[in-house]
C-alpha cells in the first residue's frame, strides 16, 4: 500500500514536472534563440551520440555505421522515418552506390518508431559496374532510435544504423566505403553557426559562409523551390536600379540589407514596408548542400529570429510615392 | 476484326453523343444565360429608378437585390455546369457570368452611401468577376463592348470598365487578398473559433470602409484545411491598412501578431500563403514582382547581381551612360510595340494606315509604356490588364483626345507588358 502511494506521488510529480517543462520550453528566449534551461540542441545530442563506435561484431562482418536525425515534423513517427532515411542515404553515399528501391515507400509501409520492433530492412542497391550496374541486396539494422526533446523540436528523433551488403561477393566488387557518420549533421553545424551569426545581424559573415558572391549553381524558379541559403535580389521601388541582397531562411522568412534600416529579418511581403520589392527572376543558389540534403532551418529558431526583431518594423506600408 | 469494329463503333457513338450533348448544351443554356443577363440589366435600370425616386423604400430596394441575386446565382450555376461538363469554348458564358457579378456589384455600389458595408459586398462580386480571367489570356469582359449599352443615371456606357471608372472609385479603396492555406495537418492544434481578425489603427477617411466578412471567411478556410488535411483557399476584400489575426487568449501586444500580419495597399492584389509555424502559423506574401527586361543584357546580368544598394547598371561591362541606355531600352520597347501591333487588329485602334502616323503612334505608345514601367505604379498595379487599361487611356488622351479608348489598344498594351 505504501509502495502504491509512493508510485502515485512520483507519477503526479513527474506529470507536474513534464507540464512545467513543456510550458517553459514554449517560452521563447529572445536573448539567445539557441539557449534553453531545459533542452539542449539536437546538434549537441548528435555530436555526443556520434562518438559511439561501431560494435566489434558488426565491424567484423563488413557493416558500416551511420547516423541520422530529424526535427522538421510535428510528429515522432514522421521524424523517425526522416531520421532513418537520412542515415540510410548517408550509408549509400558512403558506399558510392545508388538506390534501386523506393526507400520512402519501404519506410512508410513499415515505419520505424522508437516504440516498435521494426528494426531491420532489406533493400536493393546498384553497384557501379561495366557495362551495367549490378543489383545487390543491402541489409539495414537500426541499433538506436530515440525521441529526444531539443531546442529545435520537442519531437526530435535521432538514430544509429549499421548497413552492409547481404553477400560477400557484392562487397568484394563494390567501391571501398567511406566512413562519414553524417553529412547532415555537418550541414546542421554550419547552419547553426549561420543562424547564430544572423542573430547578431552579422550579414557579411552570412554572405561569406553561404558563398553568395560566387557564381550560381542553380536558379530556383519560384518561392516553392527556394531552400535555406538561397539568395534573392531586392530592388528599390522608387529607384529600381538600386539592388540589395537577401538570403532565404525558410517558411517565407528571409534576411536582407535595407536602404535605411540596416539588416532586417522579415517574412515575404514585409520588404514593402521599406519600399523594397523582390525580383522573382533573380533567385540564385550558390550553396547546393542544403538543397541536396533537404535541410530546413528549425521552425522554432526561425520563429524566434523573426519575433526577436519584429517590434523594430514599421506597422504599415509607406504611402505610394512618399520620399524617404 | 469484329471486335475492332465494335470498339471503333463505340468510340464513334461516344464522340457523336458528346458532340450532340455539347451542341444541346450550347443551344439550350447559352440563350438562357443571355435572357438572364437581359433580365439583370432591366432589373438594374428599375433599381436605379426606385433608388433615385423613392429613396425611403428600403424594403423595395432589398427585394430588387434579392431578385438580381437569384439571376446571378442561376447564371453562375449554368456557368459552373458548362465548365464542369467540358464544354469547349467558355468565352461567352464566362463573359456573361462576369458581367452578371459586376451588375450586382454596381447595384451594391448604388446603395452603399446609405449602408456602408455594401462597398465591401460590391468588392466581393467585383473580385469574383475579375478572378474568372486570372488564368486565361482572353481580354476580361470588363473591357469588352457590352451586348447592349447600359444607362447609368444620365450617361450611356458601352463597356463596364467605363461604368466602374465613372461610379466605382470606392472599389479602388479596397484590395484583394488571396489566402492559400497549406501544410496544415488534421492534428494541428489551433482553436479556430478563438481567433479574431483585427485592423491596426488607420486614418479616419479609410475607417468608413468595413471588413465584416473577412473574419468568417478566414475561419471557414481554416476549418476546411483542417478538415481536408490538405489545402484551402479564400480571398478577402480589405480596405487599405495593416491587419493581423490573434488568438483571443493572447493580448494584442504579443509579438505573435506579427506572424499573421497582412499589409494592404489600396487597389492591389496580394497573394498570401498561410502555413503552420511551431505552435501558431505564419502568413507571408507570395512575391510576384518581376523587373521588366527590355534588353538581352538585362537577362545576362541576372547572374551577377551586386547588392549593397549599388547601382547595378553602373557596374555593367559596357560603359553606356544612363541616357544612352535609356534610349537603348526605348528603342527595344518600340520594337516590341511594333511586333505587338501585328497580334491585334490595328485597324480598330486609330487610323494607322499612314506609315508616318503608325510610326508616331508606336513611339508615343512606347514612351508612355516606358514611363509607367519605370515608375513605382508598375509594381503596384492590380494586374497587367488593369495597368493596360490605365496606359491605354493615357495613350488615347495623347494620340486622339476625347475619343473612346479602343479595346484593341488595351490588348496591344497587354501584349507589350507581357513581353517584358
Amino acid at each position: 500500500m505504501k509502495h502504491f502511494g509512493k508510485t502515485i506521488l512520483s507519477v503526479i510529480l513527474l506529470a507536474i514536472n513534464f507540464n512545467i517543462t513543456t510550458l517553459m520550453a514554449q517560452e521563447i528566449n529572445f536573448n539567445n534563440c539557441w539557449k534553453s534551461h531545459y533542452y539542449t540542441t539536437l546538434l549537441d545530442t548528435m555530436l555526443k551520440v556520434m562518438s559511439l563506435s561501431i560494435e566489434a561484431n558488426y565491424k567484423q562482418h563488413d557493416f558500416i555505421q551511420t547516423f541520422g536525425c530529424a526535427y522538421e515534423e510535428d510528429d515522432i513517427e514522421q521524424n523517425s522515418i526522416r531520421a532513418v532515411y537520412r542515415a540510410i542515404i548517408q550509408s549509400i553515399r558512403n558506399r558510392k552506390v545508388s538506390l534501386r528501391d523506393d526507400l520512402d515507400r519501404i519506410l512508410l509501409s513499415k515505419p520505424p518508431r522508437p516504440d516498435n520492433l521494426a528494426r531491420e530492412y532489406s533493400i536493393y542497391v546498384n553497384i557501379p559496374a561495366s557495362p551495367e550496374p549490378k543489383p545487390a541486396r543491402y541489409e539495414i539494422k537500426i541499433l538506436d532510435l530515440e525521441a529526444v526533446p531539443t531546442i529545435e523540436s520537442d519531437k526530435a528523433v535521432w538514430t544509429r544504423i549499421v548497413t552492409r551488403y547481404a553477400y560477400k561477393e557484392d562487397f568484394n566488387i563494390a567501391p571501398v566505403a567511406e566512413l562519414t557518420p553524417s553529412e547532415f549533421v555537418e550541414v546542421m553545424e554550419e547552419s547553426q553557426a549561420i543562424l547564430k551569426a544572423l542573430e547578431r545581424k552579422k550579414f557579411k559573415k552570412l554572405k561569406k559562409v553561404l558563398l553568395i558572391d560566387n557564381e550560381s549553381i542553380t536558379f530556383p524558379k519560384s518561392i516553392e523551390e527556394l531552400k535555406f541559403g538561397d539568395s534573392i535580389t531586392l530592388f528599390d521601388e522608387i529607384n529600381t536600379e538600386k539592388t540589395f541582397t537577401g538570403i532565404y531562411l525558410g517558411k517565407g522568412i528571409f534576411t536582407s540589407e535595407t536602404p535605411d534600416n540596416g539588416i532586417i529579418i522579415c517574412k515575404f511581403g514585409e520588404e514593402r514596408l521599406y519600399h523594397l520589392r523582390i525580383d522573382t527572376n533573380s533567385f540564385r543558389r550558390t550553396s547546393p548542400y542544403y538543397a541536396e540534403l533537404d535541410y530546413q532551418a528549425p521552425e522554432s529558431i526561425l520563429q524566434c529570429l523573426f519575433l526577436k526583431f519584429c517590434h523594430e518594423k514599421p506597422v504599415k506600408l509607406p504611402a505610394l510615392g512618399s520620399i524617404r | 476484326m469484329q471486335r475492332q469494329f465494335q470498339g471503333l463503333l463505340i468510340v464513334f457513338v461516344t464522340l457523336i453523343a458528346s458532340l450532340c450533348w455539347g451542341q444541346a448544351l450550347d443551344r439550350i443554356l447559352i440563350p438562357q444565360l443571355e435572357n438572364y443577363e437581359l433580365d439583370i440589366q432591366s432589373t438594374y435600370r428599375e433599381y436605379q429608378k426606385i433608388y433615385y425616386e423613392k429613396k425611403s423604400s428600403l424594403a423595395e430596394l432589398h427585394a430588387f437585390e434579392d431578385i438580381i441575386s437569384v439571376y446571378v446565382s442561376q447564371i453562375l450555376e449554368i456557368y459552373e455546369t458548362l465548365s464542369l461538363s467540358g464544354f469547349g469554348d467558355l468565352e461567352v458564358p464566362r463573359d456573361i457570368a462576369a458581367r452578371a457579378l459586376v451588375y450586382r456589384a454596381l447595384i451594391f455600389l448604388e446603395k452603399a452611401p446609405l449602408n456602408l458595408e455594401y462597398y465591401e459586398k460590391a468588392c466581393y462580386d467585383y473580385y469574383r468577376a475579375l478572378a474568372m480571367f486570372d488564368n486565361v489570356d482572353n481580354i476580361p469582359a470588363l473591357f469588352k463592348r457590352l451586348p447592349s449599352p447600359i444607362l447609368v443615371g444620365a450617361h450611356q456606357f458601352n463597356r463596364l470598365i467605363d461604368v466602374i471608372d465613372h461610379k466605382g472609385s470606392n472599389l479602388y479603396a479596397f484590395s484583394k487578398v488571396n489566402l492559400n492555406l497549406r501544410n496544415f495537418k488534421i492534428t494541428t492544434n489551433l482553436d479556430i473559433d478563438g481567433i479574431e481578425f483585427i485592423r491596426m489603427d488607420c486614418s479616419l477617411d479609410k475607417k468608413k470602409y468595413t471588413y465584416y466578412s473577412a473574419e468568417n471567411r478566414i475561419k471557414e478556410a481554416f476549418k476546411n484545411v483542417l478538415m481536408n488535411d490538405d489545402q484551402s483557399s479564400t480571398f478577402l476584400a480589405l480596405p487599405e491598412g495593416s491587419y493581423f489575426i490573434r488568438p483571443k487568449t493572447r493580448n494584442s501586444s504579443s509579438r505573435y501578431i506579427y506572424l499573421s500580419a497582412i499589409y494592404v495597399r489600396a487597389n492591389q492584389q496580394h497573394n498570401y500563403i498561410v502555413e503552420p509555424l511551431v505552435d501558431w502559423f505564419i502568413m507571408y506574401e507570395s512575391p510576384s514582382t518581376k523587373k521588366p527586361r527590355f534588353l538581352d543584357s538585362d537577362l545576362k546580368n541576372l547572374s551577377d547581381v551586386d547588392g549593397n544598394g549599388k547601382h547595378q547598371l553602373k557596374n555593367r561591362a559596357f560603359n553606356n551612360s544612363d541616357k544612352s541606355l535609356e534610349m537603348e531600352k526605348f528603342v527595344a520597347l518600340s520594337q516590341i510595340v511594333n511586333s505587338a501591333l501585328k497580334k491585334v487588329d490595328s485597324n480598330l485602334i486609330f487610323n494607322l494606315k499612314d506609315p508616318w502616323i503608325r510610326n508616331k503612334f508606336s513611339n508615343t505608345a512606347a514612351k508612355i509604356i516606358y514611363n509607367h514601367v519605370e515608375s513605382i505604379s508598375y509594381y503596384n498595379c492590380w494586374s497587367l490588364w488593369m495597368l493596360s487599361w490605365i496606359i491605354a487611356k493615357e495613350i488615347t488622351q495623347e494620340f486622339s483626345p476625347d475619343t473612346v479608348v479602343p479595346t484593341e489598344l488595351i490588348k496591344l498594351v497587354y501584349h507589350v507588358l507581357k513581353e517584358l
